[in-house]
């Protein structure tokens, strides 16, 4: 007897963006720049994306970082993107939080240090991006109780909270010791947890949107030539 | 045949009991270890990019400072046992390295006020070690403070100086690798630690007059010059 084929079901894997799709939360995102000076990029020079000190009472978190480098190094528009740690540890002081230049016009200075210039041209480093600022909770409410029994269980309720991104990275010409000027993403994001029996969580990924849209907007920057 | 009546020794008798209390006791041993953390620095750290110091140094770590182990309970919960001792010592001998022209460890420090046999000695320390936690300080960071004192004498065996160094670290605390957190900001604390060292050492008054320029410091004090 030959096998009968009976239309198969979609694998729970492909299901599962979707549902994440339908089941995210609201994310609203603002991006702009600002620029000072013409910007462009050849094949061989690469970009470092490094965050502003916390000695300023800045707080970016790594995850941010990573992001943005994820997503400047990604597609087939995307940069080379040089990794933060080696960066920094190939110009080992210079870098640090306490030490790093705080102006472009301390750039002169600091390339005039033995073996800095020389490090920042083997490792091609053309941009130097900055990036300052952090995603936080701006409010939160609503409740949610459980229980169960011998017959089953369940949730009742809603609850919400509301996230804020606000980031800016302002864009050094190593090359030309210019401020070529800075791009800034914001996003406001809000998540809730409705539960009528089954909790079902819509959570707003606003680090993430923020990231994506400065992500995008810095190459942009940086690759197009002449005021945006 | 009589039976002896038959008795259950008190051992059997407990042992669901026993194995019951014995289950508690390791559940409750792992949470507490759950809640210890005990950490190891990488001992890793790059050379810096400084002008090399015409100076033929000797280095003595101290035991204090080569086994450096710092213990404290955060909150009284969690017991926090960090070993940065190893990781001194590559700091210390990444800066040197770098910042002058030829070092030698010393197994033993010199006798005091004899000659050294060296442009310089050193001897670094640590005078105090700090942190603060996410839940002691409020905010999502984990905090490092490192005080170091780095004694600089004289090819005679003459204190230089005692150069006080502070240091800072602070990193993003992770919910599920608290002690990932904590290294990261020891790291960077000790990083900051190098960077002061490596940038500020020929910059330190009296080690610019009396090692770097012990010609000037000689005709100053000739001619009675503060």
């Amino acid at each position: 007897m030959a096998a009968r084929n009976l239309p198969s079901l979609p694998s729970p894997w492909l299901l599962a963006p979707l549902l994440g799709g339908l089941l995210a939360g609201c994310v609203n995102t603002r991006v702009e720049q600002t620029k000072n000076a013409i910007t462009g990029i050849e094949a061989h020079e690469s970009v470092a994306v490094l965050a502003t000190s916390y000695h300023k009472g800045n707080a970016t978190e790594v995850s941010f970082l990573d992001c943005v480098t994820e997503e400047l190094d990604d597609g087939r528009d995307g940069l080379r993107v040089v990794g933060r740690r080696q960066f920094v540890d190939s110009l080992f002081p210079w870098f640090e939080p306490r030490t790093m230049p705080q102006k472009v016009e301390s750039l002169p200075e600091m390339l005039s240090k033995p073996g800095v210039a020389e490090a920042i041209s083997a490792a091609g480093v053309r941009y130097v991006v900055w990036v300052d600022g952090k995603t936080e909770r701006t409010s939160e409410g609503g409740g949610l109780s459980c229980a169960a029994s011998t017959v089953g269980g369940g949730c009742f309720g809603l609850l919400w909270w509301e996230n804020d991104g606000s980031y800016e990275a302002s864009v050094w010409d190593l090359r030309n010791g210019v401020h070529s000027g800075a791009v800034s993403s914001d996003a406001h994001g809000t998540s809730m947890v409705p539960a009528i029996v089954i909790p079902v969580p819509l959570i707003a990924r606003t680090q993430t949107a923020a990231c994506k849209n400065l992500a995008n907007e810095l190459k942009a920057f940086i690759k197009n030539e002449g005021p945006a | 045949m009589t039976l002896p009546p038959r008795t259950e020794s008190p051992q059997s008798s407990s042992r669901p009991g026993q194995a019951c209390r014995v289950a508690l006791l390791l559940a409750a041993a792992a949470m507490t270890a759950a809640c210890d953390q005990a950490l190891t620095i990488p001992d890793q750290f790059p050379a810096p990019l400084v002008e090399t110091l015409p100076l033929r140094v000797g280095v003595h770590y101290p035991d204090a400072y080569r086994d450096y182990t710092y213990t404290e309970a955060a909150g009284g919960d969690t017991e926090w046992s960090i070993r940065a001792g190893e990781a001194n010592v590559a700091m210390f001998d990444s800066v040197c390295q770098r910042l002058f022209r030829e070092t030698v460890r010393l197994d033993a420090p010199p006798a005091p006020g004899t000659a050294t046999g060296y442009d310089a000695y050193l001897e670094p320390s640590i005078e105090a070690f700090e942190f603060a936690t996410p839940g002691q300080s409020g905010t999502n960071q984990y905090s490092v403070w490192i005080r170091y004192r780095l004694k600089v004498y004289d090819r005679d065996g003459t204190l230089v100086t005692t150069w006080p160094v502070s240091a800072y670290g602070q990193s993003a605390s992770s919910t599920l690798q608290p002690a990932r957190s904590m290294q990261e900001a020891t790291v960077l604390a000790m990083r900051d630690a190098a960077a002061t060292i490596s940038t500020g050492f020929p910059k330190q008054k009296a080690i610019r007059r009396q090692l770097l320029e012990p010609g000037t410091a000689k005709e100053a004090d000739r001619n009675g010059s503060p």
